[in-house]
């Protein structure tokens, strides 16, 4: 019985650092994904711009 | 100077990296089981450290806000949102991890206790600011508006922290001697508790070193569309 209560307490721990890296992880990758969008976005305006001037 | 940068963002990032790995094995390999409430446990060191960055956070928005009032200069609205960002992030980890800690050991995912009660109002207080900023368009508006809420708003993480050594809770008091704080963990005496609480202060270190990386990145990013609006204006004009 302890067994059995020891094992679905595991499944708590394992799912609570799951949590942890999940959370860290979509974050670091939506900014990312954000940063390089800016950049390409910064790349382009800033050929418009030279090509103005 | 931009290779310097460059480099500092690299280091911290791999600091990051290497310190989160020997947490997990320090937390996994060499602090000792709890006696009461076994391997489940060992959510408390990630837990308390995430809930920690959370209103480390939160201070950083503080001190941010008050300087934007002092310089009006727009990188101290940057970092003011962009640590609330990562504040509001950690703190919903930590209420997260908290309650898959409670769950086996008070067979309820939630509690209107004082401590969990006050947690939940700073994280709906700061998730305000964030959905307020959103809201305005005129920037200086909102920067002055942000470093107002920011410093008023801090009032929340004082209360969550005394909530436990001045009302009743079931949430464990860490620090607390006082029999108030109901469900305290039963640490070995000794090596076995200096262990845990070793293993606790190097978790706390690492994701500090965590928030700092992450909140660099933020701080990049913004600046980066700061400038993309800026050129887009130019081009406008």
């Amino acid at each position: 019985m302890s067994d059995l209560m020891g094992f679905k307490n595991a499944i708590f721990l394992v799912v609570a650092y799951g949590v942890f890296w999940a959370g860290t992880f979509i974050y670091v990758l939506t900014m990312s994904q954000r940063q390089r969008n800016l950049e390409k976005d910064l790349e382009a305006l800033e050929s418009l711009v030279q090509k103005e001037k | 100077m931009k290779q310097a940068k460059g480099r500092t963002g690299t280091v911290l990032a791999v600091a990051s990296i290497v310190l989160v790995i020997i947490s997990l094995g320090l937390v996994f390999l060499w602090a000792p089981t709890e006696l009461t409430m076994k391997e489940v446990q060992r959510i408390f060191y990630f837990h308390v450290a995430v809930d920690w960055v959370g209103f480390l956070a939160f201070f950083v928005t503080l001190v941010a806000s008050v300087m934007y009032l002092r310089t009006h200069d727009r990188k101290w609205d940057i970092v003011g949102m962009s640590s609330v960002e990562l504040g509001a992030l950690f703190l919903t980890m930590g209420a997260m991890t908290g309650s898959l800690w409670a769950r086996p050991v008070w067979n309820t995912w939630w509690t209107w206790d004082a401590r969990l009660t006050t947690v939940a109002i700073t994280w709906l207080v700061y998730l305000a600011y964030l959905m307020l900023r959103g809201a305005m368009d005129d920037p200086q508006r909102r920067a002055r508006f942000s470093a107002v809420y920011g410093i008023v708003s801090f009032v929340t993480v004082p209360l969550t922290f005394a909530s436990v050594f001045f009302l009743r809770t079931i949430h464990p008091a860490l620090f607390a001697a006082s029999s108030a704080a109901q469900g305290k963990m039963q640490f070995e005496t000794g090596l076995g508790s200096a262990k845990m609480g070793m293993t606790l202060t190097f978790c706390v270190v690492a994701f500090t070193v965590v928030y700092v990386t992450l909140l660099r990145q933020r701080i990049r990013l913004e600046h980066t569309a700061d400038r993309v609006a800026r050129l887009q204006q130019e081009l406008v004009a």
